[in-house]
């Protein structure tokens, strides 16, 4: 059955995170109304890292798994969109380690994901823009965009 | 060693029939397996190194984690054999009760009968020294084999080594002659390669320039070295046999079909490029395939065929050949070379959805 290896291993991970996790992160698989879930969609929440200019939001993520996970990595996407160079205006996010062709590997638990992307949030990569407006800010305008942060943490408390 | 080291990174459960890739990573058999492509090439989902057969089981590491942890790997088992019945209508095989199960003994080398250190493991799961060229399996009758760029170690199985001997004894089994045996078994002998076109890695022209990729025809052997014509300045030259290497006829479309989703059952190849014959007779709903150079080594006629999922195939049963249907995404590949299978596929699953809407 297609994608039986990557439900087993998403249960794995249920298991894993429901044991031990770090403190203000939420990674569930999506409830519908009925009471079913659904172990391919996990709604996340990675907390802005204490004494950066992120503390104090809490940034809701989707994470999307293929049957081809952990072959693949998941899609992980801001909802809504934040406002960060390495995020696309979808609000998919741009890190080396979520990217098949780059440095993904089967053995990176969800875990270790929000982890990197609480880290880049504090630690853009400029040479990788994925959005032109805050890319611009970081590079030319730190006042601007220190502000801009600032803002879109207040806005995103829980 | 501690149960957490003996964890798949694609199930993240404890190893239950392991199967070890060339590049030295061990999952479990049906992770190995759910994980290649049957489309085309597939590579390892820990270190992307491309992978070209189907997993087979590494008997000696499955039979020292049953040993070490045998609580857990009872609980893998049913879940598997649950598994294996409800969703993938097919069956790992069954390892053999091994001698020196759960010891550092059970990891002799196949090659030299010492122990491996530091331990590889071919194509067919049987455990050799780590080695740089490719090559067969020394097992008599064993279609296994290292890939050309050699078998890296095994982190695991050393660090079972490691943990189970002394710092001497692993020094005294990794001072063995194996690579030795093993380079003489690697490349074709010199007298196979009369009369077959080859490249040159280097040649002095006359007015002593150095030219690069000429080819010629091998006409004879001389004390060791090729004779070649070539084909520049139509002249002989003496080089030696490493100097060479076979230029491949273009393959034909027969050569180079693609059967998508057929691995072979004796070498592992998947997927199946060129000839594939299948068995007629046996039942199993996963089948028994074989490549066409297995077929013609009578890889089914064996008294001892193992299939590599399992099947009750015998010597007596029939091979029919598979007829090659050429599909739309074999059109694509054919029409397109720069695209990977995956991506006409993905092309051709967008497209067919769209007709759906």
């Amino acid at each position: 059955m297609a994608g039986s290896v990557a439900r087993g291993r998403l249960q794995e991970e249920r298991k894993m995170w429901r044991r031990d996790h770090p403190h203000g992160f939420v990674a569930k698989p999506r409830s519908h109304a009925d009471g079913s879930q659904d172990m391919m969609l996990w709604d996340c929440v990675i907390p802005g890292k204490k004494d950066t200019i992120w503390e104090g939001g809490m940034y809701k993520l989707i994470m999307e798994f293929t049957d081809e996970y952990p072959a693949k990595p998941p899609k992980c996407k801001f909802c809504p969109p934040l406002f960060h160079p390495n995020v696309y205006p979808s609000g998919t996010v741009c890190l080396s380690i979520l990217n098949e062709e780059k440095d993904w590997k089967a053995s990176i638990t969800i875990k270790q994901i929000l982890l990197g992307i609480q880290d880049l949030l504090d630690n853009p990569n400029p040479d990788d823009p994925a959005q032109k407006e805050p890319y611009l800010a970081f590079t030319k305008d730190k006042v601007a965009y220190v502000r801009k942060v600032r803002e879109q943490a207040a806005s995103m408390q829980m | 060693m501690d149960l957490e080291e003996f964890c798949c990174a694609i199930c993240l459960e404890t190893l239950y029939k392991p199967a070890v890739s060339h590049c030295g990573h061990c999952f479990c058999f049906w992770c190995f397996h759910h994980g290649m492509s049957n489309l085309g090439s597939s590579h390892c989902p820990l270190c992307r190194a491309e992978l070209r057969h189907l997993p087979a089981i590494c008997e000696p590491l499955h039979a020292y984690i049953c040993a070490t942890f045998p609580a857990r790997a009872a609980e893998r088992a049913a879940a598997t054999k649950l598994e294996e019945r409800q969703s993938w209508h097919a069956e790992a095989p069954e390892p053999r009760p091994l001698a020196g199960a759960g010891t550092a003994a059970s990891f002799a080398c196949a090659g030299c009968g010492g122990l491996a250190a530091p331990p590889a493991v071919l194509t067919c799961g049987h455990v050799v020294h780590a080695r740089r060229g490719g090559g067969g399996c020394p097992v008599d009758g064993c279609v296994g084999q290292a890939p050309e760029g050699g078998l890296a170690p095994c982190g695991l199985i050393d660090a079972i080594l490691r943990k189970e001997l002394s710092a001497e004894e692993y020094a005294a089994a990794s001072a063995c002659g194996c690579e030795r045996v093993r380079r003489e078994r690697g490349g074709p002998p010199a007298e196979a390669l009369v009369g077959r076109e080859v490249q040159l890695r280097s040649l002095r022209t006359e007015d002593g320039r150095a030219v690069e990729g000429v080819t010629g025809v091998v006409v004879g052997e001389e004390a060791g070295e090729l004779v070649v014509e070539v084909s520049v300045e139509s002249r002989e030259v003496r080089v030696p046999a490493e100097h060479v290497s076979l230029v491949e006829a273009a393959r034909s479309a027969e050569e180079s079909y693609v059967h998508f989703g057929r691995g072979c059952d004796g070498c592992g190849v998947y997927p199946v490029v060129g000839r594939c014959y299948r068995c007629a007779d046996c039942s199993e709903a996963i089948g028994y395939d074989l490549c066409g150079s297995c077929y013609d080594a009578g890889v089914h006629t064996r008294d001892a065929p193992s299939g590599r999922f399992n099947q009750a195939h015998k010597p007596e049963h029939n091979l029919v050949e598979v007829r090659q249907v050429v599909t739309v995404v074999h059109q694509l590949q054919r029409a397109h070379p720069e695209l990977s299978l995956e991506q006409i596929v993905t092309l051709v699953n967008a497209h067919v959805a769209e007709h759906q809407n």
